[in-house]
């Protein structure tokens, strides 16, 4: 029996009040296609960063080629033999395809720091020759390539380190369709010369087709390894889901109302797809999809922060949204997905943040009322129980869950009639994403239309009065309220056509 | 932790650090001179600073926005010339004033409106700014003094009240209401905001682009009224006028503890700087130092008061 080239054994990693992996077993072989799946925050990225050599593990052993290895760093990680490719390509985009292969490489320069130019292409373009990229020319600059071509580069950056245990992560998530095949061309060419590649990817279809074992995560444990003809589209989704938790959700059983406070009528997301849809008032509407299927873009698109085509009517009237100041005047509000860049300001007061989107009505011509913004701000900091000293707080102090709430109260302040919440509860604790959920229901209760988009599919089903599933741009099926559970919702997601018990 | 609490109390004890570094300077050149300390000197240093006062205003506020104005020198240059040109026309001399203040206003327009609607790069489009005006002065009036102003037109740059100097008086006045806006006004909550996070404040339904221009369109019009004092003290209008200006301008605001990445910093503060900087060139003068080891002096000041704490943060990291 061949032996494994790597072994993760125990792996355990803590993070300040959150366990992310708990005793992880992962072994992997040389030439073999290791698909890693689990839902978000099941601990993927964090197995594959500890190891990529990103951080260390809490707990456990890693022993590469039979030898237990600590990586320092990711270079490290690299030079004995562990790599790993991101979904965003890291590369700069101004050098040529050659020198971002080697780049910082002592064996590539002479005395005084003279680069070697023609050993630099030379080996370049042989590495890129042996994964199939024989038609990339080394010298170019890498802004001028292709992204297929760049993730070749990507490749071959990774095996000038004499890589044993190659990680992609998503790799067809950067790439057009038809690129998907020349990407698993260059996956089987590895294998065959004996590369060990872990292949994390949301994508069904692509698993089947590459993969010949497959590792399920949940809630930071291993599930279970398998070979991939022991498992089936279904049997995968519901390793990955488990069982049903529910309590964590309100119980939500009154009817919407008919009245429709938002519709949209052929929305563009980018040249070629459009989306229509309804919002009724005081209904949950979620809106399911994979990274890059749209859902983002028409948040995006409501809230004016993007143009396109396509009709937006509120209450029945159509209304142009070229901004986002437009949007708050029509009363849609709108939490984005990344709270730090995009919801709170950090060295700023709570005060600050909650009222700042609402400031023109806090102020007497140009002067803020500062009463009315101490009273404003003490009601929404009770209201969502914002844990924290006082409202002078700076917001840097508070928890992932506290600082949260505050980018959603400094939206309710605005009394918005339409609340669109993005990813409301990513890096939020289990107690303070009960809490938030409760806020929403009571939010939708009290006659707030909510558009719900969300990558955790728990989340949109406990929630969502309705569910919008969409594929590439797409919306491609509609849930009721307890219609959906998640394989369906996931394969709906993930391979639209696909009918239950047809798996491919 | 204990970083963040000594990091605190640094910040709150800021103003205080900066005011004992100015009454070092004063203690220190008054023994080191018998002319410093005099109401006379005093008297004379409050009424040279008023141009780089009035800049240092917009100056703070688009610090704190996170961007900077280097065009304020050839702005000034370019409105006290077209103040002299106006006024050599025919036109009446506060009519003429009032063609500077425009061609302020036109100058801050442009520039905000490159960096705010077109997101260009501050730095660059004011230092396009700063070359192009520069060049266009000495192009307007063909690198001559333009002087010969009415009487009443000096009131402005050389006029005592009661002993003090006007144009201070007038600084101190705008200054106090500058201040007043930046803490009582929501224009100052987003000016602030912008500087820390403008993506965040965008995300708000606010409009950064407004906020951005009113900024360099203050800046201009702040320049511009340098422009008509400094005329107004010297008596006329050169192609060179406001050369440099801008890096005496940066430096009081820097040393007033604005952050040059923006987000943090005070009019206040910016205030004190401004005294620091032209007492201590004042002292530097009395005691005869050559205007060259006055800027190595002013240079290793703002390196100094500035950079030791981004050095301690760099150790700190």
């Amino acid at each position: 029996m061949e032996h494994p080239v790597l072994t993760m054994d125990g792996i355990s990693k803590e993070f300040p009040g959150v366990k992310a992996l708990s005793n992880v077993h992962f072994e992997l072989y040389p030439g073999e296609v290791h698909a890693l799946m689990g839902e978000n925050g099941a601990g993927k990225s964090t197995l594959m960063k500890i190891l990529s050599g990103v951080y260390p593990a809490t707990e456990g052993v890693i022993r590469l080629k039979g030898k237990e290895v600590a990586f320092g760093s990711p270079l490290d990680a690299q030079k004995q033999g562990v790599s790993i490719i991101h979904q965003e390509f890291n590369l700069f985009s101004n050098l040529s395809a050659a020198e971002n292969i080697f780049i910082d490489r002592p064996e590539m320069t002479g005395k005084l720091g003279r680069i070697r130019w023609s050993k630099l292409y030379d080996e370049a373009q042989r590495l890129v020759d042996s994964v199939g990229g024989g038609e990339i020319d080394v010298r170019r600059e890498v802004r001028h390539l292709g992204v297929h071509s760049q993730q070749v580069i990507e490749i071959a950056k990774a095996l000038s380190f004499q890589a044993d245990v190659l990680i992609m992560d998503e790799p067809s998530a950067a790439l057009p369709e038809n690129e998907v095949q020349k990407m698993f061309d260059v996956v089987k060419r590895l294998k065959a010369q004996g590369v060990a590649i872990v292949y994390v990817s949301h994508r069904m279809k692509e698993i089947f087709e590459i993969a010949d074992k497959v590792t399920v995560l949940r809630d930071g444990a291993k599930i279970d390894t398998r070979r991939i003809g022991e498992v089936t589209e279904q049997s995968l989704i519901q390793m990955m889901v488990g069982k049903e938790v529910n309590q964590l959700y309100p119980d939500r059983d009154q009817k919407p109302s008919e009245e429709r406070v938002l519709e949209v009528r052929q929305l563009s997301l980018d040249a070629s797809r459009a989306v229509s849809f309804e919002l009724r008032k005081g209904e949950i509407l979620g809106l399911f999809g994979v990274p890059g299927s749209g859902s983002h873009t028409i948040a995006e698109r409501l809230f004016g922060l993007k143009r396109g085509t396509g009709d937006i009517l509120v209450n029945g009237a159509a209304v142009r949204i070229r901004r986002p100041g437009d949007a708050k005047a029509k009363r849609i509000a709108y939490v984005p997905p990344d709270r730090h860049r995009q919801g709170i300001i950090k060295p700023m007061s709570i005060r600050q943040n909650l009222s700042l989107p609402l400031l023109p009505e806090l102020s007497k011509g140009p002067l803020l009322d500062q009463k009315r913004i101490k009273q404003m701000s003490r009601d929404y900091m009770d209201k969502l129980r914002i844990k924290a000293p006082n409202d002078q707080q700076s917001v840097d102090f508070l928890s992932g869950g506290n600082q949260q709430k505050v980018v959603i109260g400094k939206w309710l302040a605005a009394h918005p009639e339409i609340l669109i919440l993005e990813e409301p509860t990513r890096g939020v604790d289990v107690g303070a994403k009960a809490e938030i959920y409760g806020i929403i229901h009571r939010l939708a209760q009290e006659g707030l239309s909510i558009l719900l988009i969300s990558s955790e599919m728990p989340e949109v089903i406990g929630l969502s009065d309705r569910i919008l599933v969409l594929y590439k741009g797409e919306l491609v099926h509609e849930f009721a309220r307890g219609e959906a559970d998640q394989e369906q919702l996931l394969s709906r997601a993930s391979h639209p056509r696909a009918t239950e018990g047809d798996s491919l | 932790m204990s970083m963040r609490t000594i990091g605190l109390s640094f910040k709150q004890n800021k103003l205080l650090v900066q005011l004992l570094l100015l009454l070092f300077i004063l203690v220190l050149f008054s023994i080191l001179s018998p002319y410093f300390l005099s109401v006379t000197n005093f008297m004379n240093v409050f009424n040279q600073m008023v141009e780089v006062g009035l800049i240092a205003i917009p100056m703070t506020m688009i610090v704190i926005s996170g961007a900077m104005d280097l065009s304020v020198g050839s702005i000034l240059g370019f409105s006290a010339v077209c103040m002299g040109i106006a006024f050599e026309h025919g036109l009446n001399i506060w009519a003429s004033v009032l063609v500077a203040l425009l061609a302020g206003l036109l100058c801050g327009a442009v520039n905000g409106y490159l960096i705010a609607r077109h997101r260009m790069q501050a730095i660059v489009v004011t230092i396009g700014m700063l070359v192009m005006l520069r060049g266009l002065v000495y192009v307007l009036n063909q690198g001559r003094p333009i002087s010969g102003y009415p009487d009443s037109f000096y009131f402005l740059g050389q006029q005592y009240i009661a002993g003090v100097p006007f144009n201070a008086i007038f600084l101190a006045a705008v200054f106090l209401l500058a201040h007043f806006v930046m803490k009582r006004t929501r224009f100052s909550t987003y000016v602030y905001g912008i500087g820390n996070n403008e993506e965040a404040v965008h995300y708000s339904g606010i409009s950064v682009v407004r906020t951005r221009f009113i900024l360099f369109l203050l800046s201009g019009l702040f320049s511009a009224m340098a422009g008509v004092f400094l005329v107004s003290r010297l008596a006329s209008a050169e192609a060179t006028s406001g050369t440099n200006i801008e890096l005496d301008v940066l430096t009081a605001t820097l040393i007033g503890g604005t952050h040059i990445f923006g987000g943090r910093g005070s009019l206040s503060g910016t205030f004190i700087g401004l005294l620091i900087i032209v007492f201590l060139r004042n002292g530097l003068n009395l005691l005869g130092v050559s205007v060259l080891y006055q800027a190595v002096i002013l240079g290793a000041l703002l390196l100094i008061a500035v950079g030791n704490k981004q050095f301690n943060r760099g150790l700190s990291r």
